[in-house]
This record gives C-alpha cells, sequence and structure tokens, in this order.
C-alpha cells in the first residue's frame, strides 16, 4: 500500500513536470498581421508614386493640386498605426527587468507594449504632415523632398523588416 | 527507454543555430540598409543646411527626425532580437518535448 502511494506520489509529480514543461513556450512580441503587411506595402507605393510625382519641388501656388493626395497618405498611415497598435502585446518581467537595467545606463529601452513598427508608422505619419504644412505654408525645395522622402523611406524599411519579422 | 541525452543535444544545437543564422543574416542585413540610409539622410540635411536649400522652417524637424530615426532603428533591432530569441527558445522546448514523449511513451498535448 505505501509503495503504492510512493509511485502514484512520483507519477503525479512527473505528470506536473509534463504539464508545467507544456506551458513553457513562449510570446515576446506581437502576432503577425498580413492585413496589416499588406496595407503598409500598398500605401508606401501609393507614398513613392506621390514623391515622384513632386520630386522637382513644389510651390504653394499649386498646393491645391495636391491636397487629395496628402490628405489621402496622411489618413492611409493614421489608419495603419491604429491597426499596428490594436494587437496583443505581451509583457514579461524579465523584459521589465532588462529595461530598468539599461535605463539605469541611460540607455533608451522599447517600453512595454510599444510595438517598434507602430512608432515608425506614426513617424511617416508627422512627416507627412509636417511636409503639407510646408507645401501650404511656403512650398517644398527640391533638397527638402528628398529628405522628407529619406526620412520616410528609412521608417518604412523599420516597419516592415519588423512586421514582417513577425511571421514565425 | 532511455532518453537520448547525445541526440537530444545534437537536435538543440541543430534547431537553435537554423533560426539564429537565419535571423541573423535578416538582422545583418537591416542594419546595412539603415546605417546607410541615415549617413546618406545626414549627408543630405547638412548640405541643405549650409546651402539653404533646407528653410528654416524645416531644418528643426529634420535635425530631430535623425536623433528619432537612429533611436527607433535600435528599438526595432531590439524588437527582432527578441523575436529570434522567441523562436529559439520554443524551438529548444519543442526539441525537448518531442525527445520526452519519444522516450516516455506519453503523448503531450
Amino acid at each position: 500500500m505505501k509503495f503504492l502511494l510512493q509511485s502514484a506520489r512520483v507519477c503525479g509529480l512527473f505528470l506536473l513536470f509534463l504539464v508545467s514543461f507544456s506551458s513553457c513556450t513562449v510570446q515576446l512580441a506581437p502576432s503577425y498581421n498580413q492585413e496589416l503587411v499588406t496595407g503598409i506595402t500598398a500605401q508606401n507605393k501609393a507614398t513613392m508614386e506621390f514623391f515622384a510625382m513632386v520630386a522637382l519641388g513644389t510651390k504653394n501656388s499649386t498646393y491645391a493640386n495636391r491636397e487629395p493626395y496628402y490628405i489621402q497618405l496622411i489618413g492611409g498611415f493614421d489608419a495603419l498605426v491604429t491597426q499596428a497598435n490594436a494587437r496583443f502585446t505581451p509583457r514579461n518581467k524579465i523584459r521589465q527587468k532588462a529595461n530598468e537595467a539599461l535605463k539605469k545606463k541611460g540607455i533608451p529601452v522599447l517600453e512595454e507594449g510599444e510595438i517598434p513598427s507602430a512608432t515608425a508608422l506614426e513617424r511617416i505619419y508627422t512627416t507627412l504632415v509636417k511636409m503639407r504644412e510646408t507645401d501650404q505654408k511656403q512650398g517644398v525645395t527640391f533638397t527638402e523632398v528628398q529628405a522628407f522622402k529619406g526620412q520616410i523611406k528609412i521608417y518604412m524599411d523599420q516597419a516592415l523588416t519588423y512586421e514582417n519579422a513577425l511571421e514565425r | 527507454m532511455a532518453l537520448d541525452l547525445t541526440q537530444l543535444i545534437a537536435d538543440l544545437k541543430t534547431a537553435i543555430s537554423e533560426i539564429v543564422g537565419k535571423d541573423l543574416t535578416t538582422i545583418r542585413g537591416f542594419q546595412e540598409r539603415q546605417l546607410k540610409a541615415i549617413a546618406q539622410q545626414s549627408a543630405l540635411v547638412s548640405t541643405g543646411i549650409l546651402t539653404g536649400d533646407i528653410t528654416p522652417e524645416t531644418r528643426e524637424f529634420f535635425l530631430d527626425g535623425l536623433e528619432d530615426m537612429v533611436l527607433n532603428f535600435l528599438k526595432t533591432l531590439r524588437g527582432i532580437l527578441e523575436i529570434t530569441i522567441e523562436k529559439a527558445w520554443n524551438a529548444a522546448v519543442k526539441v525537448i518535448w518531442d525527445a520526452i514523449e519519444k522516450a516516455t511513451g506519453v503523448t503531450l498535448l
């Protein structure tokens, strides 16, 4: 009888170990969203087509012609930011501890719940808003167009690379 | 059946190396593209400010942008590394799990 009880206890502990082990898989980043990636890709194309149109610079006297493009692009990126942020972001204690240690050394960290691709999309949005304001106020020089485009391309690369990495 | 430790270690190495190797290639490519693009952007903004082609209206915006781009580049790198760690961890757990199943004959859910 004593032997049976001991065996049952050992088996129970082993099963408990297996059950706890089976829950050892982790999720450290948000889930992949194909629809979001498709949206970013399409918006990227539309943005680069717009830059091709204004490549030589703009004059504020013709701003009205470009306003519909700005509205479409800015609205599109605003929607993508919301879509990118509207996902479950896993939180874990290891990241919290790592962040605390990095912060103490003055190193910038990826805050809890922060999704780098969503930040990149938000920066593209603000870049386009600034470009529209400048265009409306005084027009945009050739070099400024190149700089706005360069900034957007860098953020776009960050957004797409991170979102594609989420496909695991 | 006893768990084959040598095989388990070999399987773990293979699973983790495959994931880390593939992701490091992606990370290296991303890093090179970003650093090159940020350097070019810095040169463009710098020259534009000198020549006056970047006007006072946008000067601060582009200078702040450079700093912010570098910051989000580093955050993106860290984010991708977290995904790699997640994949490597889960792959290792699966290998160990499969080995236990094989050794014990117990199907784990």
